[in-house]
This record gives C-alpha cells, sequence and structure tokens, in this order.
C-alpha cells in the first residue's frame, strides 16, 4: 500500500469497529431531531365538542358571547381573519361600519340589503362578493361556504356569529334570538289523533308531506316530486325514505326532512303511505283508496 | 479587451433573461408588470 | 430462440435487411412503448371502462346502492389492548412506505446505470447496477410483508371506515393485487436473469425488462396514492360521501398527480441516499484500498443520484402544496399558517442537514482530484451562504406569548421574526441554498477537468453572469414582491424565484457539457475522501428518512378530525392532532425500525456471497 493510503485504512488500526460507530452517530441524529421537536411548544389540535345549549333560556348576551366563542374556535374564522392580511380583520374593523360600506359599493351585485344579512350571505354564499383586495381576480373567492363541511355551522350557531358581529362595535343585534322549534317544523306539527288515520291521503295531509313533497294535490317542490315515486322506487325504499330520510338524499334537494316520522306515524299508518305511493307509478293520481266526497283535503 | 467584452455581452445576456422570464412567469399567474417591475393591477 | 430468429422476422415484414442492433433497439422501443402505455392508461385516459359517464347522467345521486358514507361511532373502532390505534397504525404505515419508497427508487436509477454501463462500455458501471438490485431484492419481500400488515391492521382496527373506502375504491383493490402479481414477476426475472442477458442482444432485453419493472411499479405507487389524496380531498363522490363518479373521477382529485410527482421524484431521492449509506458502509469497513476506491465510487454515484433528484423536490412540494391551497385555503393555511406551521420549522432544519450534508460530501470529495485546489477559495462563500440562508429559513413567525411577553416584546412579533420569519424570506434562502449546492456539485464536476474549448473565457463569464444576476433576482423577487406589495404578488413571485434557480441549474448542466468537449481529464483518486466526508453518507438518509416520516404526519394532520376530509368524521378517542413532541417520537420510533430493517436487508445482501470454508481445508 502506498504510504499515504494508510490513514484510510484505520480498520487495521482496531478500535471501535465501524457498524458501532455508524450505528451510534446515525441513533444519535434521530435523537436531536426527536430532541428539537420536543422543545418546541407542545399544541394538541382538538377536535370541535359537542357542546349543549338550552334555548329556551338563552339571552342575547349569551347568544352573542357564544357567537365570539364560534368565531374563534369550531368556525376557525381567525384562521384568516387576522392582522396578517390574508382576509379582513374582522376583529380590528367595526363590522357595521364596514358593512355599510361594502353594500354602497357599485361592484356588490349580492343580495343583503342590511348587515345582518351581508354577513349571512358572506357566509354561505362568499364569492358573491369578495373585498377588493383580497383573493385573485377571476377566481371565486378563498373563504369556504361556513354552513357546508368541514366547518358546517347550522343556522343557529351562524345567527349567533352575526350577533357577535353586530355588537362588539356597540350596535344592536338584529338577529333574532333561536327557540326551541325550527321554524319549517312549525308549519308541518300536527297534533297526532289518538286514532289511526283512515287511509294514506290522509296520513300525507295530516304529516305535512304536502308541505314539500309534489302529491295529490300539491305542487310543492321543497322536496322530491312523489307523483310517479312507485316507477322509481321500491317498496322497501319508499318506506326507508320516510323513516330515515337522511339515507338517501336526492340531488339538488337539501336534507330538511324530518326524521321522526318513525316516532309520529303509526305502523298502520306507514304502510298505507308506502302502499298508496308504490301505486303512484305515474303523474296522473292513482285510483283514491277513499271514496269521493272525501278527497284530498287539506 | 476581448476579456472585457465577454462579461459585458455575458451580464447583458443574463440580464436579458432574467428581466423576461420575471415578467413572463408573472404575466403567466395574471399578475402582469410595468416595465419597471411594479405591479401593473 | 425467438431473438436469433427475431432479425429475420423483422428484417422480412420490413422488407430489407435490418442488423441485429437495429432489431433489438426496436424490440426495447416498443418494450418501453408497452410499459408507458400501461402507465398511461391508468393516469391520462379519461374513457376508460370504469369512468363515469354513465353514472353522471342519472339525476338521483345516492341510492340505496350508492349509500352515504357512515357517520361513525365508538362501536366502528377498535383496540389492541391499550395500544393506540392510530399508533400502531402510524408505525406499520410508515415502514411501508419508507421500503416501498426504496423499492420502487432503485429498480429506477439501477435501469439508468444499466444503460450507462452499455453506452460507456465500462463493466463496473453493470457490476454496480447488479449489487444495488441485489440490496433491492430483500427489501422487496419486506415491503410486501408490512403491506399485508398494514391491510389487516387498517381491517380490524378501522373496520367502518375500511368497508366505507372498499364502496369507494371497488375493484381497483384488485387490480392493486394485480400488479403486484406483475411487479413480482418482472422483479424476479430482471434480477435473476442479469448474467443470462448480459451482452448484445440481449442486453437490451434486458434493459427492457428494467424498464417494464419501472413502469409497473410507479403504477403501484399512483394507484396507491390515491386512497391518500381522497382521504384529504375526496373527488367522485358527492356532499355525503355517496359515490358518483367511476373509478376514474374518485383517483384523479385534486391532490393526486402533485402527490404522484412529488413521491416519484422523492422516491428516487431517498433511494439514492440509502444505497449511498451501504456504499459508504462498505467504504469504511473496506480492507483494501482498491475496494476502499469501489466503493468511494458507488457512494459518489449514490450521493450524485439522491442530490440530482432532490433538487427539485421542494418545487414538487410546493406545487403540491399550492394544489392544497386552491383546494382548500382553509387546508393550506392550518399546514403552513395555522397549528401545523412549526412543523415546517422543524423541516427546515432537516432539509438544511441535507444539503448541509450534500455540500459537506461534495467538498471533501475534492481531495479526491487535483484540479479541485482552484476551486477552494469558493467553498467558504458557499458555506456562509448555506449556513445563513439555514438560519433565516429556521426562524419561526409567531410565537406563543404571554401577555407579559407581548408587552416586554412591545407587539405581538419580534422585530426580527416579522420579517424573517413569513415566506418571503424563507423563499430567498431556500433558492439560494439550492443555487449554493449547485455550485458546489458544478465544481466538484470540473475540478478533474481541464477544459480546451477556444470559447472557455465567454462560457466562463457567462456562468458566473448567471449565477450572480440569478442570485441578485432571486433576492429583489423576494424583497420587493415579499414586503412592498400585496399578497397575490407575494404569492407569485416565488415561481419567478423557483424558475430562476431552475435557469441556473439547466443552464449550468447544458454549458457545461459543451466545455466539456475535449477537455483533458485529471487523475481522480478514488478512495482519497477523508472518513468525515463519508459520514455525510450516513447522515443524508437519516435526515430523509426522518423527513418523510414528518410529511407523513403532515399530511394525515391536514385532514384535521377527519378520516374522508368534509365526508367522514373521525369519531375515535384519537380524533386530534397530536402534538409535535409526540410525533417525533412516532417518527423516531419508525425511523430506528427502518435503521434495523435496512441494516438487515445489507446483512442479508452481503450474506448471498458469504461461503463458508470447508473444515478440512
Amino acid at each position: 500500500m502506498i504510504a499515504d493510503e494508510s490513514r484510510f485504512m484505520t480498520q487495521e488500526q482496531g478500535g471501535i469497529p465501524v457498524f458501532l460507530k455508524v450505528l451510534s452517530f446515525m441513533v444519535l441524529m434521530v435523537l436531536v431531531f426527536t430532541g428539537i421537536a420536543n422543545l418546541l411548544p407542545q399544541v394538541e389540535g382538538q377536535a370541535p365538542k359537542e357542546v349543549k345549549v338550552d334555548l329556551g333560556t338563552l339571552t342575547m348576551d349569551a347568544y352573542i358571547a357564544m357567537g365570539e366563542t364560534l368565531f374563534k374556535g369550531k368556525g376557525t374564522c381567525t384562521l384568516c381573519h387576522n392582522n396578517l392580511g390574508r382576509a379582513p380583520d374582522i376583529l380590528a374593523l367595526n363590522m357595521m361600519d364596514t358593512a355599510a360600506e361594502r353594500l354602497k359599493d357599485p361592484n356588490y351585485k349580492g343580495d343583503a340589503k342590511d348587515s345582518e344579512n351581508y354577513f349571512h350571505e358572506s357566509m354561505i354564499a362568499p364569492s358573491k362578493y369578495i373585498v377588493p383586495g383580497f383573493g385573485k381576480a377571476g377566481d371565486p373567492s378563498p373563504m369556504p361556504k361556513i354552513n357546508k363541511a368541514p366547518i358546517g355551522l347550522s343556522d343557529i350557531e351562524m345567527g349567533a356569529i352575526i350577533a357577535f358581529l353586530q355588537a362588539k362595535d356597540g350596535a344592536q343585534p338584529t338577529v333574532p334570538l333561536p327557540t326551541e322549534t325550527p321554524a319549517i317544523a312549525e308549519t308541518t306539527h300536527v297534533a297526532e289523533p289518538p286514532k289511526p288515520a283512515a287511509n294514506a291521503e290522509e296520513v300525507l295531509t295530516k304529516n305535512g308531506c304536502t308541505a314539500c313533497h309534489a302529491v295529490l294535490d300539491s305542487v310543492a317542490s321543497i322536496g322530491p316530486s312523489l307523483k310517479a315515486i312507485g316507477a322509481r322506487a321500491t317498496r322497501e325504499e319508499i318506506r326507508t325514505s320516510i323513516i330515515n330520510p337522511s339515507a338517501v338524499i336526492v340531488e339538488g334537494f337539501a336534507p330538511i326532512m324530518p326524521a321522526n316520522f318513525a316516532d309520529k306515524m303509526m305502523v298502520k299508518e306507514l304502510e298505507m303511505v308506502v302502499d298508496f305511493l308504490a301505486k303512484s307509478t305515474s303523474e296522473v293520481a292513482p285510483e283514491s283508496s277513499i271514496d269521493t266526497e272525501k278527497k284530498g283535503e287539506k | 479587451m476581448k476579456v472585457i467584452k465577454n462579461w459585458l455581452l455575458s451580464f447583458v445576456i443574463a440580464f436579458a433573461v432574467f428581466y423576461l422570464m420575471d415578467h413572463a412567469m408573472m404575466s403567466m399567474q395574471s399578475l402582469p408588470l410595468n416595465a419597471d417591475m411594479t405591479p401593473a393591477q | 430462440m425467438l431473438h436469433n430468429r427475431l432479425p429475420q422476422i423483422v428484417s422480412k415484414m420490413a422488407g430489407y435487411p435490418l442488423s441485429n442492433n437495429q432489431v433489438v433497439t426496436l424490440s426495447q422501443t416498443v418494450l418501453t412503448l408497452l410499459a408507458l402505455l400501461l402507465m398511461m392508461s391508468l393516469v391520462l385516459t379519461p374513457d376508460i371502462a370504469w369512468s363515469s359517464s354513465d353514472i353522471a347522467k342519472v339525476t338521483e345521486t345516492a341510492t340505496i346502492d350508492h349509500p352515504a358514507a357512515p357517520v361513525l361511532g365508538p362501536k366502528d373502532y377498535r383496540q389492541i389492548g391499550s395500544i393506540s390505534s392510530r399508533s400502531f397504525v402510524w408505525v406499520i404505515a410508515q415502514l411501508h412506505l419508507f421500503l416501498a419508497a426504496f423499492v420502487l427508487a432503485v429498480p429506477l436509477f439501477v435501469t439508468v446505470i444499466e444503460w450507462i454501463g452499455v453506452k460507456t462500455g465500462d463493466q463496473r458501471y453493470d457490476d454496480m447496477a447488479h449489487e444495488f438490485m441485489k440490496v433491492s431484492m430483500t427489501a422487496y419481500s419486506l415491503t410486501a410483508l408490512f403491506g399485508g400488515t398494514l391491510a389487516f391492521s387498517l381491517f380490524l382496527l378501522y373496520p367502518t371506515f375500511m368497508a366505507y373506502m372498499m364502496t369507494v375504491f371497488g375493484n381497483q383493490v384488485l387490480v392493486y393485487a394485480l400488479l403486484f402479481f406483475m411487479e413480482s414477476g418482472v422483479l424476479y426475472v430482471y434480477y435473476y436473469s442479469w448474467y443470462a442477458l448480459r451482452y448484445g442482444n440481449k442486453k437490451y432485453v434486458h434493459l427492457s425488462l428494467g424498464v417494464l419493472l419501472n413502469g409497473v411499479g410507479t403504477t403501484l405507487l399512483f394507484v396507491a396514492n390515491a386512497w391518500a389524496t381522497f382521504m384529504m380531498a375526496p373527488s367522485g363522490v358527492d356532499d355525503t360521501g355517496a359515490v358518483t363518479g367511476g373509478i376514474w373521477d374518485i383517483m384523479r382529485g385534486p391532490l393526486w398527480n402533485p402527490l404522484n410527482l412529488h413521491r416519484f421524484v422523492a422516491n428516487i431521492a431517498f433511494g439514492g441516499a440509502v444505497v449511498g449509506a451501504y456504499a459508504g458502509y462498505k467504504m469504511l469497513s473496506a480492507k483494501t484500498m482498491a475496494q476502499r476506491a469501489h466503493y468511494d465510487w458507488m457512494g459518489y454515484t449514490a450521493n450524485f443520484i439522491a442530490v440530482l433528484a432532490f433538487l427539485p423536490l421542494p418545487f414538487a412540494g410546493y406545487y403540491l402544496m399550492a394544489e392544497i391551497y386552491a383546494y382548500s385555503q382553509q387546508m393550506g393555511i392550518t399546514a403552513m399558517g395555522g397549528i401545523l406551521a412549526w412543523l415546517f420549522i422543524v423541516q427546515a432544519v432537516l432539509i438544511g442537514t441535507i444539503l448541509l450534508s450534500a455540500n459537506y460530501y461534495l467538498w471533501n470529495g475534492m481531495a479526491r482530484c487535483e484540479g479541485a485546489k482552484r476551486y477552494m477559495g469558493l467553498i467558504k462563500y458557499i458555506a456562509v451562504t448555506l449556513i445563513v440562508s439555514f438560519l433565516i429559513w429556521v426562524t419561526p413567525h409567531t410565537l406563543i406569548l404571554s401577555a407579559k411577553e407581548i408587552a416586554t416584546l412591545g407587539g405581538s412579533h419580534h422585530p426580527w421574526l416579522g420579517p424573517f420569519g413569513i415566506m418571503p424570506a424563507k423563499n430567498i434562502a431556500v433558492n439560494l441554498m439550492l443555487i449554493g449546492t449547485f455550485l458546489s456539485f458544478q465544481l466538484y464536476r470540473r475540478s478533474d477537468k481541464v477544459i480546451t474549448v477556444p470559447w472557455a473565457g465567454f462560457g466562463n463569464a457567462l456562468m458566473v453572469a448567471i449565477y450572480l444576476v440569478a442570485i441578485a433576482n432571486v433576492i429583489f423577487l423576494g424583497v420587493y414582491y415579499g414586503y412592498f406589495t400585496n399578497t397575490v404578488y407575494k404569492v407569485g413571485s416565488s415561481v419567478a424565484q423557483v424558475v430562476s434557480t431552475l435557469i441556473v441549474i439547466i443552464s449550468g448542466v447544458v454549458i457545461d457539457s459543451m466545455m466539456f468537449k475535449g477537455a483533458k481529464i485529471l487523475p481522480v483518486k478514488w478512495g482519497y475522501i477523508s472518513n468525515r466526508g463519508v459520514y455525510a453518507l450516513f447522515a443524508l438518509p437519516i435526515a430523509f428518512t426522518w423527513l418523510m416520516a414528518l410529511m407523513g404526519y403532515v399530511r394525515s394532520s391536514v385532514r384535521t378530525h377527519w378520516h374522508v376530509y368534509t365526508i367522514m368524521k373521525d369519531n375515535s378517542v384519537d380524533n386530534f392532532i397530536p402534538n409535535i413532541g409526540h410525533a417525533g417520537n412516532m417518527m423516531t420510533i419508525a425511523t430506528i425500525s427502518f435503521l434495523l430493517l435496512v441494516l438487515f436487508i445489507f446483512w442479508v445482501a452481503s450474506l448471498g456471497d458469504t461461503k463458508q470454508a470447508h473444515p478440512n481445508k
């Protein structure tokens, strides 16, 4: 071996085996990285927790406070709405004045006429109006739809945030306090009769099906038309759709069908309706199952 | 002399390439620039 | 035999005589095209039979046959004793990914090295390629074992989630299995036929097998990537999770191709780093100078591959991040500006380690050649640039401060952290680090050559001008658009910065290859690198491995409390993002386990060559 090459053949001179040197070097390096990770600020990202709110005892102040908690928590608003320039710094701005300014902007093409509706529209349809200086020209708003996943705030929660936005700078919130029962149940709720209904038509009317679905004489379009449902779905599918509406949501319709018919309807009533709907295979009403005088009463 | 010419030509080419590339890359993203590199929007 | 008759057959078909080489080049081309076609048919064609055109026409989306995603409750999760299911799956999945990255990467550069061996006629390349493949073979069966264990763990511990994933992906999982049959078949034939298909026409057949192997492997990667990207950015399903599209719509989500690109390139860098460690180890334990020289050369080649693949990786990562932001600003900000922001500081530490190690190896390697002495003076400038850039990159922005601390500081951000802690500064830093690394690389490549072309003066001046103007451009773009214009210009300027770096790299490669024509080659004394320098070959794979695990932690956490983002909530006991210390510990467990597995793999690879002497002799 050439003289100056002997400095490379250190292995022959004994000492710690190469294997151990290399292994300990690598393990030490990993431990340095681990140490760095453990020295940094430790933060866990918790999932939003379900909080029970007693609507009966809710005051406006509590509602506003709820809005503030949501703004900084589940709503994840402060992720972008802060002083780093990504979105308007809501907490620093007077939002009532800001809302008035926005509505006056000639570029504003939305449907809101006051601050409450402007805030609501900003949450459910953020691309309707993008504040100048934010976002990229021609692209939709970078803000997600707040009532959809992953944030998925309910109407009550959005109302709380609106109340907070209005109240934080001293104005009086215009959002109504939420009550126990949501509006849609109000119009369709009917006192349960002690006896089962006489026929399918009565069941349909009594349970408010005609309020949303086109069936019997109704032309409502909030839910899918049931006039020819028998041609599209089996008995099993119709039954499932009545007692567990969220199992299948028809495209283009909101998932708002009440899920408590299994509790409200008697078994006999359910079967009558399923029979009736299964026979509804064309747009023309099927042969009525009752005497002609009692047909189609609301 | 040749040395100076080499360097001069090299820097002119380099500046031209990077200047044009900057404009091209920003315009491609719908972020146009003025001739003095300030934003045009 | 067909390979003898093939030239005659093809010549007859063509109508005129073709030489052997022409025929086998033709057959190689055909096989290559077939491999590419296989890959592309799964990747590019929208009108494949599995796609959604029929289903899309149906107005009703969710039906009994296409149910919404289930809502998970406590009964949908299992645990093994008191071991956290999340932790268990985490380690198994990470080990599977480490091994899979390795076995997909090795055939990629082995085929290239084999091809270089054919072009240069240098037998050493072929032998090195064969040696790399040998290491990969043991790793392959371990990959499959961990894959199987991972699958079993997922079905055992997350049965309802997996049931939903099966509903979504359907028969595609069997396609994945079928691809494994192909991968195994081609792999075994490719490896075991190495000396049977060694010279002439047969070598081209062997090369084609290598290309086919890579086609199948890449397809496997792309298919598996779809599962991860579906969980992050679901496509082909409606808001409730009911399947509305065909398998094609499900696979081709917004994050699929960015992840495909990123993982494909990163695998190569990772694989090169691991075999580099193999070479480095064999080099340090070499018994003769000849052995040391051989493994030094092997380590250099492996490092070359690792660094070459590593250079474009930040851009692939940036593209992936940009697509995440485009899909959901919220997801993007959670990753980089929210709870996971500190992670990217740790990432900066790791990438700094990788770049410093790679440069250190190159600088030490300059001891191999006399011609390197003229460039030694530049090293200190590159070193300073690297260190300053690294420090800027590692600077955090937002610290969690108490009210008292905010009062003492005079604001929510430290006056230095404010400007240095944000992306414009970091983009400048990373681009300068990449330019610096490429410079080290370019200097190393020049160190064993004396350039003789007549236009060398102009060529060198141009190269220097490109470097200086590129550096000035990167700094200008970062400072001006980063701090003095609005957000969109700030973000947009990073593209021009990246392209500046790419111009340096591409022009460096092109100009040098033109200037090296007819150059006088100086002798390179392989094996003459100091042992200290060789340790860089061990630092590289460790940093890469831990970095891969870190990025896996980001990828999973960015979904926050969702199994499938916006569609299926995570309602398990582990539905929180773990803090970075816990994550670091998990990643370390996975990395050290992988280290031990790799030692086993290397040991088995050398075991095959060990022969016990007969006791009587």
